[in-house]
């Protein structure tokens, strides 16, 4: 499943976008401000707990989607880890490349993990946003916030054709490869490079007929539409922003190194 | 209405930007409240027609009218011409750009610049109407071809237009859809009083949904009239590329190699087998 999918089946999904976008997005900053391993694995067990128990986002599912950027996350902090020196004391582990000794210390280690417990904290939030909001209410939150219309209405065309365009890319290279394209490196290229050309001239032919389609309905130059309205129970804000303030004093105690 | 003719096309011509000539002095009537098949071959001006009936291709000579007017072609005649003809597009692909079903449908509605309650009475109204009221949240990526085509359709009914203009409305729907869908137009013609216009190469569909038949090949129309006569201008539609119905065939067949007298022509299985029983008949009362 898509984490378009996700969304669009989301429990959450009726909750009003600005609501779950300030439950969500604050932690960020504050994560990457208090820079500290236990305000993370706080930040991301709230995250996680609210997706799988109120999202109802199976849990294997939302580890599948984990290991994506854990693939990242290894070799990011893998690299920060790693330091180079000339003499070989200042590491735990070191091997001697020539004249200088690579190796990793205790304190790259430490700046690893808090990197890591950074990042996955501010993964599970942006998933939590990604799990439980579609595209189309994103949109619509970042016209409430005062984005320029045309930025909001190009990013939902951009959204609704690229499904499109991807839909079309599989199913020409679905016929290339029944007629023996992408066998060796040559006819691979040749292929792909072909695919690209005819996506490009088809991505033209489209944009005309949707333009023409949406001049027989009185386009005039900016895209108006009214979304649908849910009756759903919005949660209340005084429970947000009391939450949000527990979390930035947990931020603030761990920072400043009164917990950890 | 004060004439019978909704839309009407005068020595109509008109040529694509490349130099394709795809309507050629096309002369045509469109009677109110009926639903009139527009038949032809690939290429022989259908979708063409179809846009100019709408103000997006624009006459290189002659006219087209609505009512008595002619088509106003500034910004504001454009407006109110296509709130009175709405056309559906045969790729849903090429229509629906809103992310979400709902959104979509608001599209046109918006653009109309009708008051927010109102509104969103019309888009719940044409939902429910297409059956795709549970539809209405979803992306638009997600839904099935037929769902899209629906969705398509309702973007448009939503406008009120009194003129639908459909092009190829059965295309790439299975028997059982293009089956509803052209009863659904049907319906709906017969409840609103609307006029419909039904481009398409889908012959078996026309005597079953459609009052008038016009025939065009290359930007010219070859035959226009009731579906019935129809068989009696055959040659016409083979002429543009086109079959009649299989029934329709199987008569002719009948009484032009076979030697049968029949009691008249038929198209559709129903008036073939009237014409089959009123000969059953005939022969029991002779061999009695």
């Amino acid at each position: 499943m898509t984490l378009d999918e996700h969304a669009a089946r989301s429990r959450l999904r009726d909750v009003a976008p600005g609501f779950k976008l300030l439950f969500a997005l604050p932690p960020i900053a504050m994560v990457l401000w208090a820079d500290s391993v236990l305000f993370s694995l706080l930040v991301f067990g709230l995250m996680s707990a609210s997706l799988m128990l109120k999202g109802g986002v199976h849990p294997a599912d939302y580890l599948r989607w984990l290991l994506l950027p854990a693939g990242f996350l290894v070799i990011g902090t893998a690299a920060v880890a790693v330091d180079a020196s000339a003499s070989p004391g200042a590491f735990i582990v070191s091997v001697s490349v020539g004249g200088a000794h690579l190796g990793v210390s205790f304190a790259g280690l430490a700046m690893a993990t808090h990197l890591c417990f950074r990042a996955l904290a501010s993964v599970s939030c942006l998933y939590f946003v990604a799990f439980t909001t579609p595209v189309a209410d994103l949109g619509r939150a970042m016209a409430f916030v005062g984005l320029p219309p045309l930025l909001v209405e190009m990013t939902l065309l951009v959204y609704r054709f690229v499904f499109l365009l991807f839909g079309t890319a599989s199913e020409m290279a679905t016929a290339q490869r029944s007629r023996l394209g992408y066998t060796g490196a040559a006819s691979s290229y040749r292929a792909l490079s072909a695919l690209a050309s005819n996506l490009f001239l088809f991505s033209a032919r489209r944009a005309e007929e949707v333009y023409v389609a949406m001049e027989c309905r009185g386009y005039d130059g900016s895209i108006r539409v009214l979304t649908p309205s849910s009756g759903a129970r919005q949660p209340s804000l005084a429970g947000l922003a009391l939450l949000e303030v527990a979390l930035l004093s947990a931020a603030i105690a761990t920072h400043f190194g009164r917990l950890f | 209405m004060a004439s019978p003719n909704m839309l009407r096309t005068e020595a109509l011509r008109c040529v694509w930007p490349d130099g394709t000539v795809a309507l050629d002095g096309l002369d045509l009537s469109i009677r109110a409240g009926e639903v009139t098949a527009l038949l032809g071959g690939n290429g022989a001006g259908k979708s063409s027609l179809l846009l100019s009936f709408n103000g997006i291709l624009k006459p290189r000579s002659g006219r087209v009218l609505l009512g008595d007017q002619p088509l106003d072609y500034s910004a504001k005649g454009l407006k109110s011409l296509r709130q009175e003809v709405g056309i559906v597009f045969q790729n849903p692909d090429a229509q629906l750009f809103a992310s979400s079903v709902y959104e979509d449908i608001s599209f046109g509605l918006c653009n109309l610049g009708l008051p927010e309650p109102e509104a969103r009475r019309r888009i719940e109204a044409a939902m429910e109407l297409v059956g795709i009221t549970a539809l209405a949240r979803k992306p638009v990526h997600h839904l099935s071809f037929g769902q899209k085509k629906r969705v398509a359709l309702a973007g448009v009914l939503a406008m009120e237009p009194s003129v639908l203009l459909l092009d190829e409305p059965t295309a790439g729907l299975d028997p059982k859809g293009a089956d509803e869908i052209m009863r659904f137009i049907r319906e709906l013609q017969r409840s609103s009083g609307m006029t419909v216009v039904v481009a398409t190469h889908d012959i078996e569909m026309v005597p079953l949904f459609c009052d008038r038949a016009c025939v065009i090949d290359r930007g010219r129309v070859l035959f226009e009239g009731e579906v019935a006569s129809m068989f009696e201008h055959r040659d016409l539609v083979r002429q543009a590329g086109l079959r009649l119905p299989r029934i329709a065939h199987l008569i002719e067949i009948l009484a032009t190699k076979d030697g049968f007298d029949l009691p008249g022509t038929a198209m559709t299985i129903s008036a073939a087998r009237k014409i089959l029983k009123s000969m059953k008949k005939e022969r029991e009362i002779n061999g009695a």
